[in-house]
């Protein structure tokens, strides 16, 4: 099965800040062996908790 | 030693208003089993917190002190924001007890726990303090000291408490801890 927007549409926040905190900790791990690939997770990592954040906003509204 | 008392700090200052705390409240109002959802409370919260300090202590190992440092304080920096945002209890929590409360608590609670705000503190505090089980000792005395007063008191105590108030001085302290980290 190919992940869709629908698929992300269904993460909760409590999934998004697992993601988030998972892709993190292997971006640091990363940019401690200066692999410049880290900062590629990085910039996931960021954007994983800002999902959590419009989800967990949205579910309050 | 000031793992224990930061840890207990920071975690009950954290958990005040967080999503297993409504949770807590929902069982208590569901069970009225005070003594077996406080004794799952506190399984699933040893169980858990030792997961997530055993992976924060264990990440450290593999970073270097810079890294760390930026990691942890901006971890830091990042859950003193959280902490400003109150949660909602989850619609599908506290589910069934056909294997009696303690287990529906272990449960419910575990999961709740993956991934909240005092889960992740509890591992960026593994990666900044030693001894691991002050770290994790800390966090769930904290925990149950926001807990067990609402599973025995109800919703006349969480009524009560200043949540904003809380979440105020919760995101001072991990804002305070995470510049610490970051400027010293």
């Amino acid at each position: 099965m190919v992940p869709s927007v629908e698929n992300l549409k269904r993460l909760t926040s409590q999934q998004f800040v697992m993601m988030a905190s998972g892709t993190l900790m292997v971006s640091a791990v990363l940019l401690s062996h200066d692999n410049p690939l880290g900062y590629a997770l990085l910039l996931l990592a960021l954007a994983c908790g800002a999902g959590a954040f419009l989800k967990s906003r949205h579910k309050a509204s | 030693m000031q793992a224990f008392p930061i840890a207990v700090v920071s975690v009950a200052l954290a958990e005040i208003g967080d999503k297993t705390q409504l949770l807590s409240l929902v069982l208590a109002a569901k069970f009225r089993k005070p003594w077996p959802i406080c004794a799952g409370i506190l399984a699933a919260t040893l169980v858990n917190h030792a997961i997530a300090a055993e992976v924060g202590a264990w990440l450290a190992h593999w970073l270097t002190p810079q890294v760390q440092r930026w990691l942890i304080g901006f971890s830091f920096l990042g859950v003193a924001v959280w902490a400003l945002f109150p949660d909602k209890e989850d619609d599908n929590a506290a589910k069934g007890a056909r294997h009696g409360v303690f287990i529906a608590t272990v449960v419910s609670f575990f999961l709740a726990e993956m991934g909240d705000r005092t889960q992740v503190a509890t591992a960026v505090l593994a990666a900044q303090y030693q001894p691991l089980w002050a770290v994790i000792a800390g966090t769930t005395v904290g925990m149950l000291l926001a807990n067990v007063p609402v599973v025995f008191l109800g919703a006349r105590f969480a009524d009560r408490l200043p949540l904003r108030a809380t979440r105020i001085a919760a995101s001072l302290l991990f804002a305070a801890l995470g510049i610490w980290i970051l400027v010293r």
